[in-house]
């Protein structure tokens, strides 16, 4: 897998050739595309804990999703406004730009290191698969000390893009992503324009991980 | 007794102070409502002042009937700033608001809210007028017009049908004229005054204002006027040439312009010569590029342009396409996110919505940080 170039993410950007075109919108300024990576804001909307709802997140449990709906919930931080992450804090947030990677292209988020400095960890689950549509979750996770403010519409990750090689994965499902990213054909198409709660409990390897499965 | 009530009124005022107060200490994101707060807790607190230092008779019975119908006013006002807060009311609405009422040029601070089953409007210069016998010299005059829309509940979570707002804001725009240029006095009737809002709301959002009410299952005889009148002025407009719009309009026997609306065009005018007027060379240039967006199920907040890339779409332009591509593509969507029973249906409209709430959103972020580079 090569890294796409400067010169190659604007000519993806710029493509009419639909099978190549890459959509990253709304790319503001043409300086967010650095040598290897494009710049990525922050969204105005966000999942955060209620922590005196908490409870034991068990995957396996049967009634998980009424769990994290009760300690979790959305909310919406306009533009010009600010939402203060406190140390130990996890939140989940989106990119801005809303993305549309093609067949044949691939991608992982990673941090700003001027970010990184002040303790803010923007995602654990990098992976961006072929093919995908929407915007971006982030797990974005305060390690440092002090509270850090987060605007929305900051520059606040990067997404390297990678040329797919080989015919294993275009059109297909792949395995070992992080859920939301790598799907199947109908799903890259159905967008999500916000933060998304986990999925993990959808997986059906829960029902024999937690002894439920009569087949054990 | 006129003592007695004077000094419960005055404990009421005190207590509609301190609840404003709280309400200010809320978590409202918004600079529209912390500035419609502001200005309840100014007007209050000037009526609070003004009935203590009350002397003459005349002022105290003034009050004392009106008092309480006051107090009621804001107290409703209060409710209506609590759910225009964010957890209530989308962004979208709100975005689309701001733009609109920015465009008619008035300082005009919008509050939405979804609370009730018809649209309507309050503003705070009708309430200042009631009590402005009671007002301090100078404390009369507005800075800005805080106007507070109400908007039906049901209608909260499909932004296409928050185009009711701009018949709000052109009812507005036509009441300050009317007090301010003497226009209001030629439209003279209620019925005319609506057909007038219609007219000017078409002007701000185009066809999609046509769309909304064609949808709303209004009486069919109220809307057959109205319907007529904004189907005459899209014609005049050029729509009726539209391709993209073909089918989706009322036939053109239908649309006969009406003689009464003679009396608006002066009032037409003026929303023409504003950044308020959306022109049929707008809705070609960026509709037909944000439709073809929408049905690839990316947000249409941008268009191309020939050489310089890309810039922001008009929040109208986003509603135009959302209401084409509702009424004529909905198939092709659903068959692209492969819903085929109501449930799916149903989650394809939501993430349908979603995207043009997200596209309205981009686009109002995009332009203010082009507009900060610049």
């Amino acid at each position: 897998m090569t890294v796409l170039s400067k010169e190659e993410i604007l000519r993806r950007l710029f493509t009419s050739n639909r099978n190549e075109k890459l959509v990253i919108t709304p790319l503001i300024s043409k300086s967010q595309i650095s040598a290897g990576s494009v710049d990525l804001r922050l969204g105005t909307e966000f999942i955060i804990t209620k922590r005196t709802k908490y409870s034991l997140l068990d995957p396996a449990q049967q009634n998980i999703e009424e769990e994290i709906a009760q300690y979790q919930e959305k909310i919406h931080v306009p533009f010009r406004e600010k939402l203060i992450l406190r140390p130990n804090q996890l939140i989940l947030g989106s990119t801005l730009e809303y993305i549309k990677l093609p067949e044949d292209l691939m991608g992982y988020v990673i941090g700003r290191s001027s970010w990184g400095r002040l303790g803010l960890i923007i995602a654990t689950a990098t992976l961006v698969g072929p093919g995908y549509a929407g915007v971006l979750t982030l797990e974005l996770v305060n390690l440092g000390e002090a509270d850090i403010a987060l605007y929305p519409a900051a520059r606040i990750a990067q997404l390297v893009l990678h040329k797919v090689t080989g015919g294993e994965v275009t059109g297909g499902e792949v395995t070992g992503g992080e859920d939301g990213y790598l799907k199947k054909p109908l799903s890259k198409y159905a967008g999500a324009t916000g933060p998304e709660f986990s999925k993990l409990h959808k997986d059906k390897e829960w029902r024999i991980l937690s002894g439920d499965s009569p087949s054990l | 007794m006129k003592r007695r009530e004077l000094a419960s009124l005055i404990e009421q005022f005190l207590e509609l102070e301190a609840a404003l107060k709280r309400v200010e200490l809320g978590v409202f994101p918004r600079y529209t409502q912390r500035k419609a707060v502001e200005s309840l807790i100014s007007l209050v607190r000037n009526l609070t002042s003004s009935l203590e230092y009350l002397s003459s008779s005349d002022s105290a019975m003034f009050l004392i009937e009106k008092g309480y119908g006051v107090l009621q006013a804001i107290y409703g006002l209060i409710e209506k700033i609590e759910r225009s807060n964010v957890h209530y009311t989308p962004l979208g609405a709100v975005y689309l608001a701001e733009y609109l009422a920015e465009k008619v040029g008035r300082r005009v601070i919008p509050i939405i809210c979804f609370q009730s089953s018809t649209s309507s409007h309050t503003r705070l210069s009708d309430l200042l007028r009631l009590v402005a016998p009671l007002l301090p010299p100078g404390s009369q005059e507005l800075k800005e017009e805080v106007i507070f829309i109400t908007l039906p509940y049901f209608l909260k979570n499909d932004p296409l049908f928050h185009c009711l707002i701009a018949h709000e804001l052109a009812l507005h725009m036509m009441e300050s004229m009317g007090s301010l240029e003497g226009i209001l006095t030629k439209v003279a009737s209620k019925q005319l005054l609506v057909l007038a809002a219609d007219r000017l709301a078409t002007l701000m959002i185009g066809p999609s204002y046509l769309f909304t009410l064609l949808n709303l299952n209004m009486p069919s005889s109220v809307e057959e006027e109205r319907i007529r009148s904004i189907a005459s002025l899209l014609l005049d407009e050029g729509y009726y040439e539209e391709k993209l719009l073909d089918g989706l309009l009322p036939p053109l026997a239908k649309a006969h312009p009406l003689a009464d609306l003679d009396q608006i065009c002066e009032v037409e005018g003026y929303l023409r010569k504003t950044n308020a007027y959306y022109s049929h060379e707008t809705f070609e240039r960026e509709v037909p590029q944000l439709v073809s967006r929408l049905l690839e199920l990316l947000p249409p907040n941008e268009v191309n342009l020939h050489d310089t890339g890309t810039r922001p779409a008009e929040i109208p332009s986003i509603i135009n396409a959302g209401w084409i591509v509702r009424l004529q593509s909905m198939p092709a969507i659903y068959e692209i996110l492969k819903a085929q029973k109501p449930e799916e249906k149903y989650q394809a409209r939501k993430k349908f919505n979603a995207l043009i709430e997200k596209a309205i959103e981009l686009s109002v972020i995009h332009k203010s940080l082009l507009e900060a580079e610049v």
